[in-house]
Formats: structure tokens, C-alpha cells, sequence
């Protein structure tokens, strides 16, 4: 079955031989051959300043690479303009930070549909009309166990952290992202919440592959496979023997 | 669509600061258009100090020393018209109407104008209009005064009030007229104009002063022998002479004719203008001060739009997140950029419309008072042309201040990347 498909439709993300500087800067990250299969669900561990956020930088488009190839959904970064790259990353990416995800003066409806607000194709994957979208984005923080605040209409500055960052999935999961990015998204939640949360983000991912970063190792166990920063990042390996 | 109501809830959220920077906006907005509206009515009111005379005739000087002395009642003429002159230009067969004007004596720091009734008649000011009284009524005998509006109130002087009247501008006990005690007869309504500041009386009145004054001093008690008689009252009290006159004319086409036989009259040295093209003529004299007062209201206005480039900056910082989540949703650097420029032409268009409308209904609503308080018609000054153009103005310096936080923001952006900086 997989043989009669293209290799393309089956790798989410790949690069290879990329290296990226700051502008007249020493290389922070050389990543020699990384591959994300559509739908794996991919752990990343590393601690801060081992490239990570770089990284995630470039797949998400948001940075272009200093040298090598990055392809994403079968679109090569390296051939397009920083605008195409924002649309991929609207069309098809979701992204969640360690904190500070919500806007603060958006409803959290709102901020749940933000992605749609800058990809027409999302909205159309949420939900034909704004009532239908509006309907998905309740019903999706209703499954993270958000209805009555989201009812409420609250300001996103009234919840909890660990509400927020439910928000914040909800938001990267809303109209069907091929990619999830998640970076640290649990590392201000307690344990509990944080199990909780991993569990619900992956299922609700379903299709979608996922990067998940994060230093606590203890959490590689729920994913498909577990990377090293450390080990992929040859800039930052020869940097720390360097030192 | 979608940035213009994020930049709108955006400056929402931050209402507190967003009101003030609003209130900056429409105070400075209004202020510029009030400076407009004030000049533009002072303007009129100024060109139309004198209205619906075809021309003013005096001694032979310059339009604008002319137009300060009979108009304004500023200075002193450096000749008189003799009567006989008057006479030969008043009874010409293209003349409608004259009023003669007699200037020289004071009384409490008001000019005294020696005229006759057709004055209440016939002298129009503003828009064509005719002076109105308060109380009483034109003079009848030879000493009746009328006095304008605020030389009576400044005065103290009611109907039946007497008073003398002294030679020359300055109040001076020795030089006052103590013999021939002058009494009001009728006060006029405020004007806006010099009318307000005269004490009208009639040339009989300003002759019958002068009798015995030729020599421009009383004569001293030590030099009239005891015993001699009074000074004789000479029955005919028509003047030698007046300072200038008013002319109006049956037909306005005839006026460049009159002007030319008054400048080449060859029996006295005679200057004829146009009031209105004096009168234009000498506000351009007063046009640095109206471009000061104008810079000054531009200057508000840039202290206004920095106060607005001041708060979008120092939010930039708290903004850092909200455009790093922006960003990670697939909002484009142009898009970051743009928000700020609309949040800014925003406020500052918002603050301008505010601005203009709180003035034009203030003056709906007082316009009329104020009017009648500096003489200037500001009440038939609706929105204009100006308003529209000052708010478009702000609103655009408003865009264009918006692309320095605006561009911050691009660069930021663009270091930042997806990492949601403290």
C-alpha cells in the first residue's frame, strides 16, 4: 500500500544539512538530516540554548536557514518568499508556546479562531460560516474541558495557566493543522495537568504529526519517538565541546 | 478586515491610555479649528467694519491712515475736508447718500464724532447692518450725545446723564469743554466695531465746543476784562470744515469715477477709498500675528500626535507577545506592521472627527453669544471645507507616525521569530 504512494506524501517535515547564523554570527544550529513522518508524533529533549527554539523557528518558516534544504508538507522553505512561508504557516502549521499564548483582549473564541482570521483555507476546514466556526471552536474547547469559560466569555488574562495553555491547543488543533508545534507547551503545568494535557493534545491531533519539545525526558514515553537536541544539533554539540 | 478589528479591540484594551491619547487629538483638532473659525470671523468682521458705503473721503494721505482715523478712530487726521468741498461732493447728481464725520475731541479716553442723523440711518456694518439703539434715540438739540455700547457702560452713563467733553484725545481737566455739558441722549447696541467705542454727537454740538477755541486753548480768565460780555453764540453753527465722509453712491459701477474726481480734485488735496480694499489692505498688516496664532495651533496639534506615537511605543513591549502569537498564527510581518499603522490612524483619525464635531456643535450651540461678545460672525461658520481638510490632515499624520512603531515591530518580529520574549 505505502509503495504506491509518493515518498513526499508520507514525510511531513525533512532537512537536510541545514545550518543557520545570525546575521555575521557563528552557526547555532546545524542539523545534518532530520525526517517527521505525517502523523508522528515526535519528542524533542533539549535543554535551553541547545537550538530548539531555532529550530523550530525554521520548520515553522518563521526563520530561513543560513544553508541546507527544509521541506514542509512537500513545500521547499528554501524557494519561498517569507509571505508564502507565513501562508503555509497559517494554511497548516499550530503553534504553542510555553506561555503567554492568548491575546489578551480577545475572547477566547476569538482566540481559538485567530489562525482562521489569516488562512481562509482553516476556515473553510473549521467551518463554513462564522456561526459554524464559532460552533467548532466551543465544541473543541468543550472537549478540553473549557466549555463554561469559553460560554462565560471571560478575558483570556482570567484563566489559569493551565487553562491558557488548553486554549493554546485548542488554538494550534483548531481547522485541522497537518503540523503541530509545541514548544515547552507543559513545563509551567504541574504533573498531573501535564500528563492530562499531553493525552488530550495527542489525541486530538489524530492525523497531524507533532513536535514536542521539552527538557523533562520523563514525558518521551507517550510519543512515537524521542530526539535529542543535543545529538541532532551538531553545531551545539561541537559548541559544548568546544568549551 | 480582519487586522482592522484586531487594531480596534487592541486600542480598546488599552482604553485608558487610547481615551487620553483621543483626548489629546480632539483638544488640539479643536483648537486649530477654533483659531480658523476666530480669525476667519475676525476677518469678516474686521473687512466689514464699515459696509455698504461705495466710498470714504479725506484730507489727502495714505488709505490706511485714512481708514485708522475715520474708521477706526485711531490717530488724529493730518487736514480737514472743508465744507464747501463736502458740499460740492455731497450734492453731486450720483451721490445717494453721505454722512459726514468730524473727529477731535474725547471724553473718559472715547473718541467724540461730530455727525448728523443720517448716521443712524444710513451706516452699515457686517453684513449691511444698520446700527440699532439700545435706549432713547437720535440726537435732537445741539447737545446730544449718543454713545456707543461700550463706551456707555464702561462710562457709567445712562439717559439724561451729562457730561463735558475735553479738546483732544487725552483727558485733561484744564482743556475740558466744562461750558457746554453734553447729555445722553440714546445709547446703540453692541456692534463688534469702533461704533462701540465712540460718543456720537452732532456737528452743531462739536461747533458750538469750538466757538471761542480757535486758538485751540481757552482763553485764560485773566485776559478777558472784568465787566466785558460773554463770548457771543454765533447762530450759525455750520463747521468750516470736517475730517471725512461717507458716500454712497446710486450706482456701485459709478464708484471708480467718483474715487478718480476726489484723488484729482484740484481745489483741495483729497484721497477717496473703497472701504472694503482699505480695509482688506490693512489686515494684511495684522497677517504675521494671524500666522503666529495659526503656527501655535499646528504646534499643539504635533504635541497632540506625539502623545499618540508616545503610548504606541511604550506598549510595544507589553505588545511583544501578543505579536509573537500573531506571528505563530500566520499573521505576515506586513501584517504586524500594519496593525500598529491602523491603531494608529485610528486613534488619531477617531480623535480628530471628535475634535471637530465637539467644536462645530459647541458653536451651534454658543456660537451666537460669542458673536455678539468679539464682534466676529462665528456662528455662520458651519463644518467647512477646512474642517474636512484639518481632520483628514490629523488622521494622515496619524497613518504616517503609526509606521515608526510599525516598523519596530517588523524588525522585532523578525528576531524574535516564535520565542515569546519577557
Amino acid at each position: 500500500m505505502k509503495v504506491s504512494r509518493r515518498v513526499s506524501d508520507l514525510i511531513c517535515v525533512s532537512a537536510k544539512d541545514v545550518k543557520f547564523a545570525w546575521r555575521g554570527g557563528r552557526t547555532v544550529l546545524a542539523v545534518a538530516d532530520l525526517q517527521i513522518d505525517r502523523g508522528e508524533k515526535l519528542f524533542l529533549h533539549g535543554a535551553s540554548g541547545s537550538g530548539k527554539s531555532t529550530l523550530l523557528g525554521l520548520i515553522a518558516g518563521v526563520f530561513s536557514a543560513s544553508a541546507g534544504e527544509i521541506n514542509v508538507l512537500d513545500h521547499a522553505l528554501g524557494t519561498m518568499s517569507a509571505a508564502e512561508r507565513d501562508r503555509l504557516r497559517a494554511d497548516a502549521l499550530g503553534v504553542i508556546f510555553q506561555q503567554f499564548n492568548l491575546v489578551p483582549y480577545l475572547t477566547l473564541i476569538e482566540n481559538v479562531l485567530l489562525p482562521c482570521r489569516f488562512s481562509a483555507a482553516r476556515a473553510a476546514r473549521t467551518g463554513s460560516t462564522t456561526k459554524a466556526q464559532t460552533t467548532a471552536a466551543l465544541e473543541l474547547l468543550a472537549r478540553l474541558g473549557l466549555r463554561g469559560e469559553a460560554e462565560e466569555g471571560r478575558p483570556a488574562s482570567a484563566l489559569s495557566v493551565g487553562q491558557q495553555q488548553r486554549v493554546a491547543a485548542a488554538r494550534a488543533l483548531i481547522g485541522a493543522p497537518s503540523l503541530i508545534i509545541a514548544d515547552e507547551p507543559t513545563s509551567a503545568l504541574d504533573g498531573a495537568s501535564r500528563e492530562t494535557f499531553i493525552d488530550t493534545l495527542l489525541s486530538e491531533a489524530k492525523a497531524a504529526s507533532v513536535v514536542f519539545v521539552s527538557h523533562d525526558v520523563s514525558l518521551a514515553s507517550r510519543f512515537d519517538r524521542s530526539v535529542s537536541m543535543s545529538e541532532l544539533n551538531g553545531a551545539f554539540a561541537s559548541a559544548v565541546a568546544g568549551r | 478586515m480582519a487586522l482592522i478589528s484586531l487594531a480596534w479591540k487592541s486600542a480598546r484594551a488599552r482604553a485608558g491610555a487610547t481615551i487620553l491619547t483621543l483626548i489629546a487629538i480632539a483638544l488640539s483638532t479643536a483648537l486649530v479649528l477654533a483659531v480658523e473659525k476666530v480669525r476667519a470671523g475676525a476677518r469678516a468682521g474686521f473687512e466689514q467694519t464699515v459696509s455698504g458705503a461705495d466710498l470714504l473721503v479725506g484730507a489727502r494721505s495714505g488709505s490706511v491712515n485714512l481708514l485708522l482715523y475715520a474708521v477706526f478712530r485711531l490717530g488724529d487726521p493730518t487736514a480737514n475736508v472743508s465744507w464747501e468741498t463736502y458740499q460740492a461732493f455731497a450734492q453731486r447728481r450720483d451721490v445717494a447718500w453721505t454722512i459726514p464725520l468730524s473727529l477731535g475731541d474725547s471724553h473718559g479716553g472715547f473718541r467724540v464724532l461730530g455727525t448728523n442723523t443720517d448716521y443712524f440711518e444710513l451706516y452699515r456694518y457686517g453684513e449691511k447692518r444698520p446700527l440699532a439703539f439700545a435706549v432713547g434715540a437720535p440726537f435732537d438739540e445741539v447737545h446730544d450725545a449718543v454713545l456707543g455700547a461700550q463706551a456707555a457702560r464702561e462710562l457709567g452713563y445712562g439717559l439724561g446723564d451729562e457730561f463735558a467733553i475735553s479738546h483732544g484725545v487725552r483727558s485733561a481737566a484744564f482743556a475740558e469743554h466744562s461750558d457746554h455739558p453734553f447729555r445722553v441722549a440714546g445709547v446703540l447696541d453692541p456692534t463688534g466695531t469702533p461704533v462701540d467705542r465712540t460718543i456720537h454727537i452732532s456737528l452743531e454740538g462739536m461747533e458750538a465746543v469750538h466757538v471761542g477755541f480757535a486758538e485751540g486753548a481757552p482763553r485764560a480768565i485773566g485776559r478777558r476784562p472784568v465787566g466785558a460780555p460773554e463770548p457771543p453764540q454765533p447762530e450759525d453753527l455750520t463747521p468750516d470744515a470736517i475730517t471725512a465722509f461717507l458716500v454712497g453712491l446710486k450706482s456701485r459701477a459709478a464708484t471708480l469715477r467718483y474715487q478718480r474726481d476726489v484723488n484729482t480734485y484740484r481745489r483741495e488735496a483729497l484721497t477717496g477709498v473703497i472701504p472694503g480694499v482699505a480695509l482688506a489692505q490693512l489686515w494684511r498688516v495684522l497677517g504675521p500675528a494671524e500666522q503666529a496664532l495659526r503656527g501655535v495651533s499646528f504646534l499643539v496639534v504635533a504635541a497632540g500626535l506625539t502623545g499618540l506615537l508616545t503610548t504606541l511605543l511604550s506598549t510595544l513591549n507589553e505588545r511583544r507577545r501578543e505579536i509573537a502569537v500573531l506571528r505563530a498564527v500566520g499573521a505576515r510581518q506586513r501584517d504586524v506592521f500594519a496593525l500598529l499603522v491602523l491603531e494608529s490612524t485610528l486613534v488619531a483619525g477617531l480623535g480628530a472627527v471628535i475634535g471637530a464635531a465637539a467644536l462645530n456643535l459647541l458653536l451651534a450651540g454658543f456660537g451666537g453669544g460669542l458673536e455678539a461678545s468679539i464682534g466676529a460672525p462665528l456662528g455662520r461658520l458651519g463644518l467647512s471645507v477646512y474642517d474636512a481638510c484639518v481632520v483628514a490632515a490629523v488622521t494622515g499624520l496619524g497613518f504616517l507616525l503609526g509606521f515608526v512603531p510599525g516598523w519596530i515591530a517588523y524588525r522585532r518580529s523578525l528576531s524574535d521569530g516564535l520565542t515569546v520574549r519577557v
